[in-house]
């Protein structure tokens, strides 16, 4: 293979990140056909777009038969294919037949990205004889050659001066008002700020780029100013400071207002247009005249202009008269002026900023989108053309485009692959991926921060196969496959695997987790296929010989059918398996040094820290081991073991250098034999990553004797006092804890069983206001609750994580997720116990509690709790009596009977309230339409609980009461003395205007008066004259 | 006290304010149906004593008051009285004579202008005729305009007499006022406007050289 010519092949010809640049043979080849490029009618994208490919735009857009009136703009962000395209549809009506493209009838032009610059775009012109008018045609001949040999510094003072000039004689007031023009004219003539503009790749340099970069470059951008160019705060203090009286002034609004300088920022590139036409000499009439006779000219030789403008950015100054003339019509009164279709690409960003310039002269929109290239076949069949084309010999692909470039015939590279490998199809015929494949190349994409084609051929295939290329030449040194993105294995066990596998270089480890994270399933699993293929992680092992990772032998757990992997297992298995040369054994040989001194001669220990952060791992366990002492079958739970163990100052070793109060350890390590033995075996027990070492069961019984005798000690001091046979009842007061706050805000506790009992008070309660209660003693109880709140939670969170187990968790449950495994055995022992005692233990809580310990503090809680809750329950069984003794005086005895009589009165005071339109309490009348059986039963029921609560005291009274029944009989009582009071004041009322009423008046008079009157008339009706309705 | 028997305080106390208050809203309606019941027996006897007098006076040949209207109003007429003995007359009875006096009203106002037209007409028309040449024209045109008023607006007994009386004086000037055929056919064209310089014979000439009328004699062509 020839590595070397592929990697010039590549870098010369293949990926060029300016497409005019490629030649037409490998641009051809590599060319990939976009598709859902969105095109828009018009400057405005209000409407859906038309979704056509690049076909359908050359046909509909770039053929033009019928001499329309074209502007159109191929629209996209840096890198997405823009010139890609344009090229391809200026190639395309190339080779088109005369029908179509007819260089007799149409001017071709096309202006490269390349050398865009205003110089270069000049010099473009007149390379291309676009430039007719002889003046102007010197006047730029002479400006592009002068441009070349300025003196440098000279040109950028001009161009400082221009931007001064320019701010200076700013009247417009849009921005800034006069006076602070000028007020900026002199913060930028300050020398400390000229100085800083001045800088290489300071604003003035990046103008004099946009004006006359050589050819050789690519502009990116044609923002001249840009923050970093003012935000010095040295400089801003120096010219506020001892800066001329104007500059100064402008100097102390930069400085006030971090919003300023973008503000001067924005309104200084405003100018960049104006100061380019200055510098470049050229005026805006003459910039004009340019197209403009060259329309003229083309229409006198009966000619249209079709023009291709691969990057407008070059523009910069001469932007907006170009598109003016081209956006003028022919016809009409500009019937001397030819048709033109234009075709310009721009970048989104540019197109927002001069918006204005374009949103009603362009006639087209072609969005280049993701849309159009994010798919995974698209990258696919990128990569696979792109590959293709490096391997093929150039010889042979320059005979290729000379004969018409057609896919179907296009030469194979003829690369081989040392294994059977994935290939994607390119004018029907399979080109491998290789050394890429389908995964890798989609996982480095989308691990690219700006997503692209160009970034695409940049920084993944062409930066990768430079690695390859050159570790295939050169062998040796390695560095393929790159991982920018930082893509790490799936598997974490193999990575961490590979990590610890010693006999490879830290390089080639690095590697090998690139090649399984972005090439493999994600893992180093190994298989065994068939004829005696080896794979791992999916990934054909001779793929791994060809990179230079031969020496890679797996990690162990071979997955295949035929057994355990072959090589060495990653990890050691003594101390003295290998010469003590690495970091580790280097490590080993100090710490065991260190040790012996210790106890030999009686020095300080000098890696205390590191010993007493072995003896945490020792007892309390960590990732890789369990903790030596079950501290669950001591009695104390272990997460408050782990949580008492986990800063290392409570661990002391004696003569430890540095502070230390072996008074308030929890684990004291003398000075002795023992001692020494026990860190020695800690010492070699890391070393080894196990207990597979030459004399480990010496150690290990010296470690643990350690242990035993210490044990005792260590427990009692764990736990904060003396550790009986079955440890503190922790449970037992946690859930009393969580129990009796459920009573007193009132919540419900399924107490039928012991396990339901259990599962009720395993989940936090939320504060509700909701709830009512008779007595003061009572919300105060409940305030003390909430003030006490994190004591609760406190004893909550103990309650489920000491229940919890420690071994053995539920798969992929969360540390705090709600999957846990629980000792349910203590627990419902524990609630059993409870239970039988009324929830009252306030006799068996310890006497003496140790401060503000985490595991007597529910303790502690509790024995504050339960003298307040003895005093709610008196206060509400007083509370109790009264009531019924005030409803017994309402009511008379308090049996059904006398409920249900007393309620249908009720509802007959109601009915009469609305018979004679009464208005009463509308709500208490809703309340007592029920039927008056069931509000009975109801007030029966509550009756009972209170006579119930009159017969216990301290938290089984807590419970009784806690539903509130005192509360809804007490509310009863309340609507009954309510319905009372209205009774009385409207049967009152009632009899007070009865008796203002009277008697009505005597008319029997008047009555006999108006009979006789009657009478009298009928008479006289009797005796008309009448008319009879026949005549 | 218990609720039971504050509720039963309450709601008999509630009850008994209720029964008087319908006894005082009853006696009230009665006497204003009383009141408005001597009003339309009132109207309702002035327009029949009006109905007589037109009839007596001879402004009218034919009765006025039809049968069937005559026979409505007799009815509620009796109903009220009827309703009176127990003292159980309402505003709605009230009310039905009423709109049936309203009726009666309504119709004969139609046949009083056609009588009274009939009546005044041959007194009233010729006074107009003449009235210039009479001793006291303004009283003789005052007496046309009171004429026609009469016979305009509603009737009532007052109007029946004021139309008998005017009618008489009319004809008692009329009568004074004798003139000779020729002269009686020159005023009529004179007033149709239809006279001409033949209409002006020597016996009209005469005539209102007598009268001191030939300077307000005008030729005029037509």
């Amino acid at each position: 293979m020839n590595w070397e010519r592929y990697r010039s092949v590549m870098e010369r010809d293949a990926i060029k990140i300016d497409d005019m640049a490629t030649s037409d043979a490998y641009f051809f080849a590599t060319h990939m056909p976009f598709s859902q490029l969105e095109v828009y009618q018009g400057g405005r994208t209000g409407v859906p777009p038309r979704l056509m490919d690049e076909e359908e735009v050359f046909r509909e857009l770039i053929c033009n038969p019928e001499d329309e009136h074209r502007l159109i703009i191929v629209r996209g962000d840096n890198g997405t294919g823009k010139s890609h395209l344009i090229r391809y549809l200026k190639a395309r009506l190339e080779h088109s037949p005369a029908t179509v493209y007819n260089p007799e009838r149409e001017q071709l032009i096309f202006l490269r990205r390349l050398n865009n610059s205003v110089r270069g775009v000049f010099g473009q012109l007149l390379e291309q004889e676009v430039v007719r008018d002889p003046e102007v045609r010197e006047k730029l001949r002479k400006f592009v050659a002068s441009t070349g040999s300025k003196d440098e510094t000279a040109f950028q003072s001009d161009i400082l001066y221009a931007y001064i000039a320019a701010v200076s004689s700013d009247r417009s007031g849009r921005t800034y008002r006069a006076k602070i023009c000028e007020d900026i004219a002199s913060y930028l003539s300050d020398s400390r700020v000229r100085e800083r503009l001045l800088r290489a790749g300071g604003a003035i340099d990046r103008c004099s780029q946009i004006i006359t970069a050589p050819s050789s470059q690519v502009l990116r951008s044609t923002a001249v100013f840009t923050e970093a160019d003012f935000n010095d705060r040295e400089i801003i203090r120096n010219v506020f400071r001892r800066g001329d009286p104007q500059a100064a002034d402008f100097a102390a609004t930069l400085s006030d207002d971090a919003g300023e300088i973008t503000r001067l920022v924005g309104y200084l590139n405003r100018f960049t247009h104006e100061v380019v036409q200055r510098c470049a000499d050229i005026s805006s009439e003459s910039t004009k005249s340019v197209f403009e006779q060259l329309r003229k000219d083309l229409k006198k030789q009966g000619k249209a202009l079709t023009l291709f403008v691969e990057d407008f950015t070059g523009f910069t100054g001469i932007d907006s008269e170009l598109i003016t003339v081209l956006s003028t019509e022919h016809g009409g009164d500009y019937a001397d002026l030819c048709r033109v279709t234009a075709v310009i690409g721009i970048t989104n960003d540019y197109y927002d900023q001069f918006r204005d310039n374009f949103t009603d002269r362009v006639t087209h929109q072609v969005s280049v989108t993701d849309r159009s290239y994010g798919t995974d076949d698209f990258l696919i069949q990128l990569a696979g053309r792109y590959l293709n084309a490096i391997c093929c010999a150039p010889a042979e692909l320059q005979a290729w485009c000379r004969e018409g470039a057609e896919l179907a015939a296009l030469p194979s590279g003829g690369f081989t692959p040392p294994c059977p490998w994935e290939t994607v199809e390119v004018g029907g015929q399979e080109v491998p991926l290789y050394p890429f494949n389908r995964r890798a190349l989609l996982a480095q994409y989308r691990s690219l921060p700006v997503k692209s084609p160009r970034m695409f051929l940049r920084d993944v295939l062409r930066a990768q196969l430079k690695e390859y290329f050159d570790g295939k030449e050169y062998g040796g040194e390695w560095a393929f496959p790159l991982n920018p993105g930082h893509v790490p294995m799936a598997r974490d066990q193999h990575s961490s695997a590979i990590d610890r596998l010693e006999y490879l270089p830290a390089g080639d480890r690095a590697r090998l987790k690139s090649v399984f994270a972005l090439w493999a399933d994600g893992s180093a699993d190994m298989a065994r296929g068939s004829e005696d293929t080896v794979t791992f992680g999916g990934l054909d092992r001779r793929f791994l010989e060809d990179i230079g990772l031969a020496a890679f032998q797996g990690i162990g757990g071979d997955t295949g059918p035929d057994g355990p992997a072959p090589g060495p297992r990653a990890e050691p298995s003594a101390p003295q398996r290998k010469p003590p040369a690495d970091g580790p054994a280097r490590d080993y040989q100090r710490y065991s040094a260190d040790i012996a001194d210790w106890l030999s001669s009686g020095a300080e220990l000098r890696y205390h820290p590191d010993y007493r952060k072995w003896l945490q791992n020792f007892l309390c366990g960590d990732n890789r081991q369990c903790g030596a002492i079950d501290w669950q079958d001591a009695g104390i739970p272990a997460y408050i073991a782990a949580e008492r163990l986990s800063d290392a100052g409570v661990f002391y070793i004696e003569g430890q250098g540095g502070a230390g109060d072996a008074g308030r350890a929890l684990v004291y390590m003398d000075r002795s034999p023992e001692s020494r033995d026990a860190l020695q075996a800690l010492n070699k027990l890391r070393y080894a990553k196990g207990w597979e070492f030459e004399g480990s069961t010496y150690y290990q019984q010296r470690l643990i004797t350690w242990l035993e005798r210490n044990r005792a000690v260590i427990l009692e001091k764990v736990a904060g006092a003396a550790v009986s046979q079955d440890g503190p009842p922790v449970l037992e007061w946690c859930l009393a804890l969580q129990y009796l706050r459920a009573m007193i805000l009132g919540r419900e506790v399924d107490t039928s069983t012991p396990l339901k009992t259990v599962e009720s008070l395993m989940v936090p309660f939320q504060k509700d206001d909701g709830m009512k209660r008779e007595t003061r003693e009572w919300g105060e109880l409940v305030q003390f609750v909430y003030s006490r709140g994190d004591g609760f939670d406190s004893a909550l969170a103990l309650l489920r994580k000491a229940s919890a187990t420690m071994v053995g968790t539920i798969q992929g449950a969360r540390e705090d997720g709600e999957k846990r495994l629980y000792r349910t055995d203590e627990l419902l022992d524990a609630a059993e116990r409870l239970l039988a005692r009324d929830w009252d233990i306030e006799e068996e809580l310890p006497g003496q509690l140790p401060a503000r310990h985490m595991l007597y503090n529910p303790a502690s809680l509790l024995k504050d709790l339960y003298p307040r809750i003895r005093a709610v329950v008196d206060a509400e069984r007083t509370q109790a009596g009264q009531v019924i003794q005030a409803l017994t005086d309402y009511i008379g005895p308090l049996d059904r009977t006398g409920l249900i009589d007393a309620l249908f009165e009720v509802r007959e005071l109601f009915s009469v309230f609305n018979m004679y339109g009464i208005l009463g309490s509308s709500e208490l009348q809703a309340r007592y339409e029920k039927p008056p059986e069931e509000i009975a039963e109801r007030v029966l029921r509550q009756l009972d609980t209170l006579k119930r609560g009159a017969q216990a005291g301290g938290p089984a009274g807590l419970s009784i009461y806690s539903g509130n029944a005192l509360n809804a009989l007490s509310d009863f009582l309340r609507d009954l003395q309510h319905i009372a009071r209205m009774a009385e004041r409207e049967g009152g009322r009632a009899r007070k205007e009865t008796e203002g009423m009277g008697a009505p008046a005597d008319l029997a008079q008047l009555s006999e008066s108006a009979r006789a009157g009657m009478e009298a008339l009928c008479e006289q009706l009797d005796e008309m004259e009448v008319r009879h309705a026949a005549e | 006290m218990r609720l039971s028997e504050i509720i039963r305080e309450s709601t008999g106390a509630i009850q008994r304010k209720g029964t008087a208050q319908a006894r005082v809203q009853s006696s009230e309606a009665y006497a204003k149906a009383l009141r408005q019941l001597a009003q339309v027996n009132s109207r309702l006897k002035r327009t029949l004593d009006c109905v007589t007098a037109i009839r007596e006076k001879g402004i009218c040949t034919e009765p006025l008051l039809q049968e069937e209207t005559r026979d409505e109003l007799w009815e509620s007429a009796n109903r009220c009285a009827g309703s009176l003995k127990e003292s159980g007359l309402t505003l709605d009875m009230v009310r039905l004579l009423q709109t049936r006096v309203d009726m009666l009203e309504e119709q004969l106002r139609p046949a009083w202008q056609a009588a009274a037209q009939g009546y005044a007409h041959g007194a009233k028309g010729y006074l107009a005729l003449i009235e210039g040449f009479t001793q006291d024209p303004q009283q003789a045109r005052s007496l046309v305009v009171r004429i026609t008023q009469a016979v305009e607006q509603p009737p009532s007994l007052e109007r029946v007499e004021e139309l008998v009386s005017d009618v008489a004086q009319a004809e008692e000037l009329t009568r004074a006022f004798a003139l000779n055929p020729e002269i009686e056919k020159f005023l009529k064209r004179v007033s149709a406007c239809q006279a001409t310089v033949a209409d002006l014979t020597p016996e009209v000439m005469k005539w209102l050289e007598e009268k001191g009328l030939s300077g307000k004699l005008q030729v005029r062509f037509g």
